[in-house]
């Protein structure tokens, strides 16, 4: 809204005029619309010579909002120190008895020998285990809140099979009451997704599990957005039902493929107009130079399409594409397809048949999102195997251990352990940090947020899990959560944080 | 593969074809459940009974020894809160006898025998677990009928009979599920419930008279329902009652007590509020601690030491994992618990000896005891730890095997690309 206020008002000038079309090529039809109104010839014939190039600002909510209205978290403040603590560093290695730093809101130390500030906040953690904060890649928390009456079912926009142009973000409640079991359990970053109905369910976000006013406030800052999908049984029965296209996994594929067929022509579309704009702008800005008279007419805009700008986005990389999808056979299908279309896939979600192609997916550097153990819900889902993720793992490749579920999420270190040891007793070798790497590095990957957060190293949030004992352990507790350096969770505090759901009740204070 | 993966026990389930048998457990930490743990215990199983469990148990030289130094020996799991057998895919209503469709919600007259399918590809995944039975019940409508009580046996020894044990009791759907089934509304199910009794009653006493189309009764439930309740009212089977909210609870607990009938109650998400009014009722009680979200608003108050603090005020609780396909979650269900506050060994009796108790298997199964069905795992460690698995499930004396459709596809593939190096623990 703030950002159409602007538009609206730069409307007076040549030069906001020019600045306005440019930002309303990347906008809103809507916004757009609203705005035409009110914009008025100012009768200059010569612009001013642009200070700065107008840049596209793309979809509206990935413009620049104001901070004032969002008031993101900010991080912790001062240096915090972990003393002794076994250090599970996700990194695949760990440290016995180490020292780790955080210092505003960063790690900035990790080691044996580490000093500590004096004025540090000094949590001694002998014989306790100090872990990156937990990733999830699947979550609907926030678009399928509990209590999960029909009120709080947001999260499938089921009125069309391709609904590239909604975004979870818009449904997303953040007083969701198991938002604080997630983060009880050591979960510091959720990915939250839209459901599987659709063949192309929109927009999933990335958000850090601390500010509760709005879902924007809780973005991970610089997290790329998602694409979810989703190939098999779901959309072909959610539709076939409705006596609708898809009724078959051939018209699933065939709704992507027309998708995204339409998203290229459309990409193309906008790319020869931004090249001609570009060109535009270079001639009248050599015109504005030499006092000329400009004579070129202003090239039109092609008309805006919020889906194919989703899938346009796709297609240039700067959206990653998470597909849910069992079947191994799909699974393949669907690499043929992004081959075919030009996008890649950072992770297959649910992916109960990974590790039938647990070689094609470590080739291919596509993570496979999984639970430990769910199966026969459905016939897709038949195939599971306990060590899933430890085949994966063992033919190198990326498994992420997901919860989909606001129970299991509370519990992902319990289901990597049970995929872990399920792959042990088969007699795949594998070690405990590789397992925590399941839950921490390869979902921060899958994420595009690896750069940030993930593993304990110099540099990367502050977003950790002090556990009173190996968390592989059926009995081990987060004692202590931190996201960007400050605590969310502390054990002996109950319900250090709460929605506000939970206020009036007797669990209050003590679920 | 499956004869390699079944390698180091093969030749003993080889040997146990030929019967009559006996087994001895020799070494391990047993936990009796009746009794106090014996450490380096032996424990005695002829045929499908055991015969001696004890530290100074001397062994027959015709006696298959199971090795159990440094294990741990229980008896086998009992899942109380599934419909394990009865389905294969849940979605596919052709390979699922426990999601009833009909349009009426009183199916007293469903017996979950008489579909349950030993075959299935369920029953090894849990078997592989420790779990060695189960409570399998159909679900849906206001008294969905009545579950039974089943051995997670190998379906190709056809020696060992049929896996049904008996009718564990007959399922009745309150609170929300319950309101779904009949008119949205509590009170119309309560409603319905009367109503439903009422007629029980008038058909006991008047029998055929009651029938009759001209006689002074007008009945709304099917005779088969009614003569399936009738055991129900004579405390024979126990009524198990899905409820979770408290005030619903104490409705239940009245209720109970005003019929006189046996009881169990499934769910209690809110139990802890009214624990010792459950304990005061002698009333078991099924409960999951992993559900502890308000995920409806009558499971508002629900929190992960429910268990705990309803074993606290008294009452016995049975642990569950509330799952058919994965009936083999129930140790880490019972881990759980005991990260929230309840102690190992109830943990270890509510799973145990509490379901079958509750079931009316306990002069059977449920404990390591003189003369009771040598049900028994041993395990290499802590039950309820993941690192730890069941390396010998014994059901009626019988070693079992511990694969699965899944360890047989997860060996397909391991094999496939030539992904082990290391040895297989079976």
């Amino acid at each position: 809204m703030l950002l159409m206020l602007r538009m609206c008002v730069a409307g007076r000038s040549r030069r906001a005029r020019l600045l306005f079309r440019a930002q309303a090529a990347s906008v809103l039809l809507g916004s757009f619309a609203a705005c035409a109104a009110p914009v008025r010839e100012a009768g200059i014939a010569v612009p001013p010579r642009p200070t700065t190039r107008p840049k596209p600002l793309g979809n509206p909510t990935e413009a620049k909002e104001a901070a004032a209205v969002l008031r993101p978290a900010q991080p912790g403040q001062g240096v915090v120190a972990f003393v002794g603590a076994n250090l599970l560093l996700g990194t695949g290695r760990r440290i016995l008895s180490g020292t780790l730093l955080i210092e505003d809101g960063r790690i900035s130390a990790v080691g044996q020998d580490i000093a500590v500030p004096a004025n540090a906040l000094v949590i001694p953690a002998q014989g306790r285990y100090l872990s990156p904060g937990l990733i999830d890649t699947h979550s609907h928390m926030g678009v399928y809140a509990r209590p999960e009456v029909a009120a709080h079912a947001d999260g499938n926009e089921m009125t069309d099979p391709t609904t590239p142009y909604v975004f979870s973000e818009h449904a997303f409640w953040p007083q969701d009451p198991a938002i604080d079991n997630a983060i009880a359990g050591g979960v510091t970053t959720i990915q939250v997704l839209p459901g599987s109905g659709n063949v192309i369910g929109g927009r999933s976000t990335v958000l850090k599990l601390r500010s509760r006013r709005e879902a924007r406030a809780m973005r991970f800052p610089g997290a790329p957005f998602g694409l979810k999908m989703a190939c098999g049984e779901n959309p072909k029965r959610v539709y076939g039902e409705k006596g609708r296209q898809p009724m078959s996994r051939m018209g699933n594929i065939f709704k992507l493929r027309a998708a995204f067929f339409a998203a290229k022509t459309y990409a193309d579309q906008q790319e020869r107009y931004a090249r001609k704009y570009r060109k535009w702008m270079e001639a009248l800005e050599a015109a504005q130079h030499s006092q000329a008279e400009m004579t070129k007419e202003e090239p039109s805009a092609p008309p805006k399409d919020l889906g194919k700008e989703t899938l346009a986005k796709v297609l240039r990389g700067q959206i990653l594409v998470h597909i849910h999808c069992y079947r191994a056979d799909e699974m393949l299908q669907m690499l043929s397809l992004a081959d075919e279309l030009g996008f890649r896939i950072a992770s297959f979600h649910h992916a109960t048949e990974a590790y039938k192609i647990a070689d094609v997916l470590a080739e291919r550097r596509v993570a496979a999102s999984v639970w430990a153990d769910w199966w026969g819900f459905k016939m897709e889902a038949y195939d599971s195997v306990e060590a899933n993720a430890a085949i994966v793992a063992t033919a190198g490749g990326m498994p992420v251990v997901h919860s989909d579920s606001p129970l299991g999420i509370q519990r992902l270190h319990q289901e990597a352990a049970k995929s872990l040891y399920a792959g042990r007793r088969l007699g795949l070798q594998l070690d405990e940090d590789e397992a925590i790497k399941w839950i921490t590095y390869n979902p921060a990957v899958a994420l595009g947020i690896d750069k940030y957060t993930g593993t304990l190293e110099v540099g990367k949030m502050g977003d950790v899990v002090l556990w009173d004992r190996n968390p592989l352990s059926i009995y081990a507790q987060a004692d202590l959560v931190l996201i960007d350096g400050v605590v969310v969770h502390d054990r002996a505090v109950p319900r250090m944080t709460k929605s506000d759901f939970d206020v009036g009740t007797e669990v209050e204070i003590l679920r | 593969m499956i004869g390699a993966s079944l390698g180091a026990i093969g030749f003993i389930a080889g040997a146990l074809a030929a019967a009559p048998t006996t087994v001895a457990i020799v070494g391990g930490e047993v936990h009796p459940v009746s009794e106090s743990v014996i450490n380096n215990g032996t424990v005695l199983i002829r045929g499908e009974r055991i015969v001696a469990v004890g530290a100074n148990i001397s062994i027959p030289s015709d006696a298959i020894v199971i090795p159990a130094h440094g294990r741990v020996v229980t008896p086998g799991l009992i899942a109380a809160d599934t419909s394990l057998g009865l389905m294969e895919i849940e979605a596919e209503p052709s390979s699922n006898d426990a999601t009833v469709a009909v349009p009426y919600p009183i199916r007293a007259a469903l017996r979950a025998d008489d579909a349950f399918d030993i075959a299935s590809a369920l029953v090894g995944v849990a078997r592989r677990h420790g779990v060695t039975s189960v409570i399998s019940a159909p679900q849906g409508g206001l008294i969905s009928g009545r579950g039974g009580f089943f051995d997670l046996q190998d379906a190709t020894d056809f020696d060992l009979g049929d896996p049904f044990r008996g009718l564990a009791g007959l399922y009745l759907r309150l609170g929300e599920s319950g309101a779904l089934a009949v008119g949205h509304s509590r009170l119309a199910a309560i409603g319905a419930l009367r109503q439903f009794l009422a007629d029980v009653r008038t058909y006991s006493r008047e029998k055929k008279g009651a029938l009759s189309s001209h006689g002074p009764y007008r009945l709304y439930a099917g005779q088969n329902d009614l003569v399936a309740t009738k055991p129900v009212l004579d405390r024979k089977l126990p009524l198990v009652v899905e409820v979770h909210r408290a005030s619903d609870i104490r409705r239940v607990l009245r209720f109970l007590r005003a019929e006189r009938l046996r009881g169990v109650l499934l769910g209690a998400s809110e139990g802890w509020l009214v624990a010792k009014e459950i304990a005061q009722a002698k009333i078991p009680v099924v409960v999951d601690p992993q559900a502890n979200l308000p995920s409806r608003f009558e499971t508002r108050e629900a929190r992960s030491d429910n268990p705990a603090l309803m074993a606290r005020a008294g009452v016995e609780v049975i642990v569950t994992a509330r799952s058919s396909h994965n009936a083999g979650n129930l140790r880490f269900s019972l881990g759980n618990a005991v990260r929230f506050g309840l102690g190992p060994k109830q943990a270890l009796r509510s799973a145990t000896l509490s379901v079958a108790n509750a079931f009316g298997q306990a002069a059977q199964l449920g404990s390591l005891s003189v003369g009771k069905v040598a049900n028994v795992v041993v395990w290499t460690g802590d039950p309820f730890e993941p690192s730890s698995y069941a390396e010998h499930v014994l059901i009626r004396g019988r070693v079992q095997p511990v694969d699965s459709r899944q360890t047989r596809l997860a060996n397909r593939y391991i094999n496939k690309l030539g992904l082990r190096s290391g040895k297989e623990t079976e």
